[in-house]
């Protein structure tokens, strides 16, 4: 059966390709057992989420917050 | 910068934002593509063990007790913490060098991991490889500092 660390790599892996079928089920089975996994995907997809709002409304909300920002 | 700023009479603020940073995106894969031509990118290294990750997990693959992934509560409430950007920040400062590049060419800017072999010379086995340990390495740092950091 798969364990955590490979559920991982599935987890990670399905936001660059879609999986097989067979990928698919192993990895909704790990999950429907797994509540550390289950947060694990749910925090990739938040990276993602997150990566995304980065550049531009993460630079907007500091200039509204009046927060200077000579970082970037 | 200096456009966003003097332009408060735009009405799509942040449709303005996404325009300039459209662009600077391209600006940036420019940069990279003549850096690597010059020689001045050094190349990906290929991955082997790496030990951050193998202690996240115990030998039968399993988490370690004290990297079981906990819950961050509402996604949209996290995004809204000025508390989670600071680590986030961090978090990505602190991602090796390789890591840092693939992660955001792929989630910063949306390119394709074909488009990311392409530029950076890399099988796409290696690149999925390497954005598995970015996510993983990530979300431990962001979970050590961002929770200590709310009780504290």
């Amino acid at each position: 059966m798969m364990m955590c660390k490979e559920a991982t790599r599935l987890m990670s892996l399905k936001h660059e390709r879609e999986l097989t079928l067979q990928e698919r089920v192993s990895l909704r089975f790990h999950l429907s057992m797994c509540g550390a996994c289950r947060q694990c995907d749910r925090q990739f997809s938040l990276l993602g989420e997150a990566a995304r709002q980065y550049g531009p409304d993460h630079e907007a909300d500091q200039h509204e917050s009046g927060q200077e920002d000579d970082g970037r | 910068m200096a456009a966003i700023e003097k332009d408060a009479t735009f009405a799509g603020r942040s449709g303005y934002d996404t325009w300039v940073f459209g662009i600077l995106k391209y600006k940036i894969l420019d940069i990279m593509r003549y850096q690597k031509r010059q020689g001045h990118l050094q190349p990906l290294d290929e991955e082997g063990d790496d030990e951050v990750i193998d202690r996240q997990f115990r030998k039968n693959g399993r988490w370690e007790a004290h990297s079981r992934p906990a819950n961050w509560g509402d996604p949209d409430a996290v995004v809204e913490s000025q508390h989670f950007w600071r680590v986030f920040d961090a978090c990505m400062i602190a991602l090796p060098e390789n890591a840092a590049r693939v992660f955001s060419l792929r989630e910063l800017m949306g390119l394709s991991t074909e488009e990311i072999c392409r530029l950076l010379e890399i099988r796409e086995n290696n690149c999925w490889v390497i954005l598995h340990r970015a996510r993983l390495r990530l979300r431990q740092c962001i979970e050590k500092g961002w929770l200590e950091g709310e009780t504290s």
